[in-house]
């Protein structure tokens, strides 16, 4: 599970991340929501241990990342907006490099690999090089490097971003059955109805700030109900009606 | 840093390598390629130097113009000269056939040296040569100031042959007596000013010692080819580690490496399977670049000297593309500046030009270029220098390149953590 607790980080007089407290369990899908500059990059950043908050608490299944870096990254999961493959490289290869640097070796490596090449739609295409590659197998790839080593805590930042509604029913699937396999997924996207569609609870943020936080329907009770049921897609006006129409940088 | 890890990041980044293999090539073969030019260029070329062809016009037909015809055809001179016998058409063949010039003796030219008047010589140019035809003008302007102060030294006796030239009957026995006992006794009075000459001149070619390799029986091409080569090559060699420590700013870039450091992989495993993938591909470069001079020059070099040195090299090239890239911002500022770098670098280390030919100034500095002591360290091996010869080269470039590695490490995991967050 996650569990973050005030966090904190500053970039000068900027608060990106100004005491934001969730928590992620086991089996659930977190969505974090947020118009662009919100501050889920950062907070993102932080829980892949890439910057260190100014003051809080992350725990990654029940193991603080400041006292473990590795240790918790061992049992994480990363599915960046950016499709980071290797593209001179086959998909099989890039399996087993990523199933190699999380510790994986010989039989348990090759099933991991066969599993995760399966799991995506691309054991046909496997040992191709990734550059042939359309841009939603490529994203089907980018998913299942997240994957392969079977982490407890998977942290997703966009992973839908410019594909097919094939491609990205598929993606959704893969997510749904990872948590359903009982790890906790923290999921960031701008698609809204794909967050109402997926996530079990969702976080919204702002100015650094977690503004409102539950189910849909803990939500809406929050917001107001009458506005958010009178225009459908009832989560994208909920969204607007936190965040405002003001266009952001 | 984690063993297996940076093994694994070395074995991805060879494949990358190898499935996309163009650029390393080109480096590769770049230093192949300019010093197989330099050495066609200026190593190939026929070593006789081109003839001077001349035109020769003698309306004299007498004997002075018979004496400057035949001290063109001389055999000192003919490997320089090639004379033809002009004709009607000599100004159209100057240019048509390549003739450097028409040398035109005119009518009289024999009876006015006899009679001491100025006479002139005409030579016509080719314009469309340069220095052929000035080398012809220089060598006419010297016979004919030979034939000039001849004409003033031996005036007495020639104004005695003149008559004898001009009758219409061949001169008798008698007045050739006579002229050849005036002549015998002139050359007789100036014998102490002609014979022996108070200075002689020889000519030596001395070898410069800085010339680099000696080739045994190597052919010119060959010797300049070994000579070029090891400059160029450690030039190419510097390119190549910063097209391998750039790739570390172009997974930035990518995203690839925002993953692997997210991932349980430390900063310095990065750095470091960066620094193995540099040091291997250089090897690799280098003992290509090995076999191919072994391969042209017909001559190994000591082993373990070139090892030693390789290693150190690489050891260089790696520092020092690792601390471009740890100031850099991003692969492209990087790139900028290591071109930039390694062509000062080179060009004041030697790598490109001999260093006797740079000013004494630049020639001060050039050990402080790595590339200066990789440059020497190869050419004192392919001069025959064993592992002691490159010693100092061996220490001055393992322990600049550990330096700038620790310090460009340390600027690049700085640099990477800043990029991915």
């Amino acid at each position: 599970m996650i569990r973050v607790e005030g966090l904190v980080k500053r970039f000068g007089e900027i608060r990106a991340v100004d005491g934001v407290s969730f928590e992620v369990r086991s089996g659930e899908i977190y969505g974090l929501l947020g118009p662009n500059g919100a501050g889920k990059t950062t907070t993102f950043s932080m829980l892949a241990g890439l910057l260190g908050p100014d003051s809080g608490r992350i725990t990654l299944d029940g193991i603080d990342i400041a006292e473990d870096p590795v240790g918790v990254k061992r049992g994480l999961g990363i599915v960046p907006q950016e499709v980071a493959v290797y593209e001179e490289l086959t998909a099989r290869e890039n399996l087993r490099l990523w199933a190699g640097l999380y510790g994986l070796t010989g039989t348990a490596l090759d099933q991991a690999v066969g599993r995760a090449l399966d799991e995506v739609g691309l054991s046909g295409r496997s040992r191709e090089p990734v550059e042939r590659f359309s841009g939603g197998m490529k994203r089907r790839l980018n998913l299942s490097l997240g994957l392969v080593h079977r982490p407890k805590v998977i942290l997703l930042d966009e992973p839908t971003v410019g594909i097919d509604p094939q491609a990205r029913a598929n993606i959704l699937d893969v997510v749904r059955r990872v948590a359903d396999a009982g790890a906790a997924v923290l999921y960031t996207t701008h698609y809204l109805e794909e967050a109402e569609q997926l996530c079990d609870r969702i976080g919204i943020l702002d100015h650094g700030k977690l503004l409102a936080e539950g189910t849909l329907a803990e939500l809406k009770e929050q917001v107001g109900e009458d506005e958010v049921v009178v225009l459908p897609p009832s989560l994208n006006r909920l969204f607007l009606k936190l965040t405002g129409r003001e266009l952001r940088d | 840093m984690n063993g297996r890890q940076v093994v694994l990041l070395v074995r991805k980044d060879l494949q990358r390598r190898v499935r996309s293999p163009l650029s390393t090539l080109v480096i590769l073969a770049f230093p192949l390629i300019l010093s197989g030019i330099i050495a066609l260029a200026f190593g190939a070329r026929d070593t006789k130097p081109p003839k001077v062809r001349l035109l020769l016009d003698d309306r004299d037909d007498g004997l002075a113009g018979t004496l400057i015809s035949s001290a063109f055809s001389r055999p000192e001179a003919a490997p320089y000269f090639e004379v033809e016998k002009a004709g009607p058409d000599a100004l159209q063949r100057l240019e048509k056939d390549g003739f450097s010039a028409i040398l035109r003796i005119p009518e009289g030219l024999t009876d006015a040296l006899l009679d001491g008047r100025t006479v002139t010589l005409e030579l016509v140019r080719n314009p469309s040569q340069s220095i052929l035809p000035e080398v012809a003008g220089q060598v006419t302007d010297v016979i004919a100031d030979g034939l000039s102060s001849a004409s003033y030294t031996l005036e007495g006796p020639l104004k005695g042959l003149t008559p004898l030239l001009q009758a219409d009957q061949g001169p008798s026995d008698q007045q050739v007596a006579v002229v050849s006992v005036a002549l015998n006794q002139w050359v007789g009075r100036s014998s102490r000013y002609l014979f022996p000459p108070a200075i002689k001149l020889t000519s030596v070619q001395l070898e410069k010692a800085e010339d680099g390799p000696k080739m045994a029986g190597a052919s010119p091409t060959t010797s300049i080819f070994l000579f070029v080569l090891p400059g160029v090559a450690v030039f190419a060699l510097f390119t190549l580690g910063d097209q391998v420590m750039r790739d570390l700013l172009t997974e930035r870039t990518k995203g690839t490496l925002r993953r692997l450091l997210a991932g349980p992989v430390g900063t310095g495993t990065v750095v470091a399977a960066k620094a193995v993938t540099a040091a291997v591909v250089g090897l690799v470069a280098l003992l290509v670049l090995a076999a191919v001079a072994g391969i042209v020059g017909g001559r190994a070099v000591d082993p373990s000297g070139f090892l030693l040195l390789s290693l150190a090299l690489v050891l260089a090239v790696t520092g020092v593309a690792s601390a471009v890239y740890g100031l850099a911002r991003d692969d492209r500022q990087g790139s900028t500046i290591g071109s930039v770098l390694y062509l000062v670098l080179a060009f004041s280390g030697g790598s490109f030009l001999p260093l006797d030919s740079l000013p004494a100034a630049l020639r001060a500095v050039s050990p402080f270029s790595l590339f200066y002591w990789g440059t020497e360290g190869y050419k004192a091996l392919l001069g025959g220098g064993g592992l002691r010869d490159v010693l100092p080269n061996v220490g001055i470039l393992a322990g600049g390149g550990l330096a700038l590695l620790v310090l460009g490490g340390a600027l690049l995991r700085r640099r990477m953590l800043r990029g991915v967050a």
